[in-house]
């Protein structure tokens, strides 16, 4: 009974990430990240008219959990004023204050800290 | 009379149960309850990083009749992220102590602890998990058992709205007499609140509970 249980364990244990693999590899999509141009209003937070607009493709942002991790731990930065969630495409976008800015690394570290990747950063003046 | 009134007051805060992720946000805090036909249960742990969680854990073993507290780790092994899917592998444990005022264990104390896995696979749509314990309570318990749980969401909604899941949880626990425990419940979550309620194929209730903080 013993073996039968653990033979259970692994084939269950083995099948979930067998199954995580396979259904990205049917997915076979490339990204196609753009900037929402037609943003005007987020999440949490607002908008700075005379900011930038920082966009995120986020790889394993696939629940609203994960998701208020991601805007806690940008929401508590000096830069941030705003978060917009975009669950269908996998987006984060940032607003951030007029003439204030964060590096690509740290932005990429700081989605790792929280437990996603980062794959794509692109920006635009708000009022660009 | 006080500690009745202290036992109504415990049995009442577990009886929202719970069930989530172990490991939550760098310097998150997360409560939850769990409550099904063997245990209530009640955790509250704190994420200095993403990678694990410190805490405390008080299980109360029904039919058992004997307590267990513990401080509780949980570690996150490996997260695979990907463009759709995401998946996890923990490890949890607790050392601490078990007693009971009941029977033939009346108020004798022993060091308890456990030990077990846990993983999850999921997307928008579907969810798998497994998870397996083995516990043992000094001469109170000694137990090993798992648990599988898979789901669906009839519609997918938007950031912030309310999360609606069906899901079907499996439980094995090879000492037990019906060995196989089939719970069909509904799990709901909206902000930081999450909810899940189901009868088991014994008609017993399981009724869980999370927040995050």
């Amino acid at each position: 009974m013993k073996i039968i249980t653990i033979v259970t364990s692994l084939f269950i244990f083995c099948m979930t990430f067998a199954l995580a693999q396979e259904h990205d590899h049917d997915k076979g999509e490339h990204s196609h990240h753009e900037m929402n141009d037609t943003l005007d209003e987020v999440n949490e937070g607002f908008i700075d008219p005379k900011g930038t607009l920082v966009s995120i493709l986020v790889e394993g942002m696939v629940c609203d959990f994960c998701a208020q991790s991601i805007q806690k731990v940008f929401m508590k930065r000096d830069e941030v004023v705003g978060i917009s969630v975009d669950l269908d495409n996998q987006n984060i976008t940032l607003a951030l204050k007029e003439n204030t800015d964060i590096d690509n690394d740290v932005i990429e570290e700081l989605f790792l800290d929280a437990g996603f990747n980062a794959t794509e950063i692109m920006r635009k003046k708000v009022n660009s | 009379m006080f500690l009745r009134i202290l036992l109504l007051i415990y049995f009442i805060s577990v009886s929202y149960g719970a069930f989530a992720r172990p490991v939550s946000y760098p310097e998150g805090w997360t409560f939850m309850t769990k409550n099904n036909e063997d245990i209530n249960s009640a955790h509250i742990h704190y994420s200095p990083t993403s990678k694990y969680s410190l805490g405390y854990r008080i299980q109360n073993f029904k039919h058992k009749k004997y307590q267990l507290h513990a401080l509780h780790y949980n570690h996150l092994i490996k997260r695979w992220n990907k463009k759709h899917t995401q998946a996890n592998f923990y490890t949890k444990s607790g050392i601490g102590i078990a007693y009971s005022d009941y029977e033939n264990y009346d108020s004798k104390k022993k060091i308890g602890g456990y030990i077990g896995i846990s993983s999850d696979w999921e997307t928008r749509r579907y969810y798998v998990s497994y998870e397996n314990v083995y516990s043992k309570s000094g001469n109170f318990d000694d137990y090993f058992k798992q648990k599988f749980k898979v789901g669906i969401a009839p519609y997918i909604a938007n950031y912030g709205s309310l999360h609606t899941w069906v899901m079907l949880e499996v439980d094995h626990n090879p000492e037990s007499k019906s060995s196989i425990r089939y719970t069909p419940l509904l799990r709901f979550f909206k902000g930081t609140h999450m909810v899940e309620a189901g009868i088991s194929n014994k008609k017993k209730v399981l009724l869980n509970y999370i927040v995050r903080f």
